[in-house]
């Protein structure tokens, strides 16, 4: 189960997509592409270690959503204001914790989760 | 609605950081305001909530701006459009357009007050030097907060949060501008996190206080110092304090810091905005030697602008350049530069990641003398 922070709605099921070292929303975020760090996220569970970077962030992550290109939902190893911040204004639920890459099939409100 | 949805994020945010309690805060301060920075989503954001008819609950201030208010800083037309679009959105929210990163020179706020502030320089150093409590809120935050009228109450707005945990002592004669930001980002470096207790810091003048918050929270995520004698409340701190770290600074780690000068194209004061004493020093200066060779860039707030008006067009003849409503931090105007001397430990870090610009530090007699070299 992972930790809800900022909870969602429903369940889903979606692959994981795992990015291993910290990134800024403003610069490594693609709002118009939906990618992070160059990797695919739109749609996607990401997972990351925490964001670093400007108190700007959070406009791009809610770009992304008003896009329709956020991920479906953000696992940090180490949420902090201004991620959390960016979630809830792009309305992305953020759960603390870690995954491995694979699919699985999360409750967005609990965070309890299994494989697909 | 405007102002419900505005409730809702920040209570959604309070629920994620403090267990859902929030403080109401006296004014607000607003950064991500430079269209430099926030590009177009964050122009998108703030027209949204314009556009739904938001409006700010309390006094709410901006930082400065990519362009300055006289048109100094000459930037592209895209750039214009962009921050006139910003600055069309926050009026019509209600924010007052001060495009100040020294809003605490005219916001007079009071010891253990709240306030929801976003600009580092400006909340370390109404925390550090007037006890009034704000955190380090994300841009957004601080504009919903000033629409709601309440932040997250986070650790920086409760007095456990604000308990010393480590002791630094100070071992050189008054701080000017440049040792003063020195120490700040000496201390920030070695202890990134927590709320340094100061010892032996005396602060040369009001320009050094402001060096020195703005370092401190440059170089760390820092933004509370206790600085014993000048912060309110101070002896309160010390029976509090719980130390687990311990660090000294001596003139020695200041020396090193300071090293090789550069010649630059250009000399910069004024990061964060010069106070009006700094910029009559160099007023004065250079009336007494004549124009400098290379030209010297002076921002400082609109405030402090207006009442210098004359002196500004007088002092443009002597190659100094006084302007206001933004910096060389946030104006692409900067990426003409190649070398930019400055007494800034703030712009020095920002500068270079922003623009490509090189910076080297100097105190403020030196940097002058480097105008003139």
């Amino acid at each position: 189960m992972l930790k809800p922070i900022v909870r969602g709605w429903g369940r889903a099921a979606s692959r994981v997509v795992k990015i291993t070292t910290p990134v800024s929303l403003l610069g490594d975020l693609d709002p118009e592409r939906g990618t992070l760090a160059g990797v695919d996220v739109s749609g996607k569970i990401v997972v990351l270690p925490y964001v670093k970077g400007s108190t700007v962030g959070p406009y791009v992550l809610w770009g992304a959503a008003r896009r329709g290109k956020a991920p479906l939902a953000i696992v940090a190893q180490k949420p902090d204001l201004m991620l959390i911040s960016a979630c809830v204004l792009a309305g992305v639920p953020l759960f603390q914790g870690d995954l491995e890459e694979e699919c699985i099939n999360i409750d967005l409100e609990s965070g309890v989760y299994d494989k697909c | 609605m405007s102002r419900e949805y505005a409730r809702e994020m920040v209570l959604r945010i309070a629920d994620a950081v403090s267990g859902g309690e929030v403080v109401p805060v006296e004014t607000a301060h607003i950064s991500g305001v430079s269209y430099f920075t926030i590009g177009e989503y964050g122009v998108e954001f703030l027209e949204f909530l314009a556009s739904s008819g938001a409006k700010v609950s309390i006094l709410t201030t901006s930082n400065p701006a990519a362009i300055d208010l006289s048109g100094l800083l000459q930037v592209d037309e895209k750039v214009v459009e962009g921050q006139s679009r910003i600055s069309k959105a926050l009026r019509s929210m209600g924010v007052s357009i001060f495009y100040t990163c020294a809003p605490y020179e005219f916001i007079l706020t009071r010891p253990r007050t709240y306030h929801a502030w976003a600009e580092s320089n400006a909340i370390t150093y109404i925390n550090t030097f007037r006890d009034s409590w704000s955190d380090k809120n994300p841009g957004p935050l601080a504009l919903l907060g000033a629409i709601a009228g309440f932040v997250p109450k986070t650790a920086l707005y409760t007095l456990d949060g604000r308990r010393p945990t480590a002791a630094v002592e100070v071992n050189i004669g008054p701080l000017g501008p440049l040792e003063a930001g020195v120490v700040g980002a000496l201390i920030g470096e070695r202890i990134g996190s927590g709320v340094p207790y100061i010892k032996g810091a005396v602060f040369a003048d009001e320009e050094s206080r402001r060096e020195f918050a703005a370092a401190l929270s440059t170089y760390s995520a820092m933004v509370f110092a206790v600085v014993e004698g000048a912060t309110p409340n101070w002896r309160q701190y010390l029976e509090l304090a719980d130390f687990r770290d311990k660090i000294q600074i001596s003139a020695e780690d200041i020396a090193s810091y300071v090293r090789d000068v550069e010649t630059p194209d250009v000399v910069y004061i004024g990061c964060p905005f010069a106070d009006l004493e700094t910029v009559l020093q160099i007023v004065a200066e250079v009336r007494g030697r004549g124009p400098t060779k290379r030209p010297v860039y002076i921002s400082t707030s609109p405030g402090v602008y207006k009442q210098i008006q004359r002196l500004v067009e007088e002092v443009s003849g002597y190659n100094v350049k006084i302007f206001s409503g933004a910096c060389l931090v946030v104006s692409p105007y900067t990426r003409r530069f190649r070398v930019i001397a400055t007494d800034s430990l703030k712009a020095m870090f920002y500068i270079p990641k922003l623009h490509g610009v090189r910076v080297v530090p100097c105190r403020r007699e030196e940097c002058l003398e480097l105008a003139y070299a």
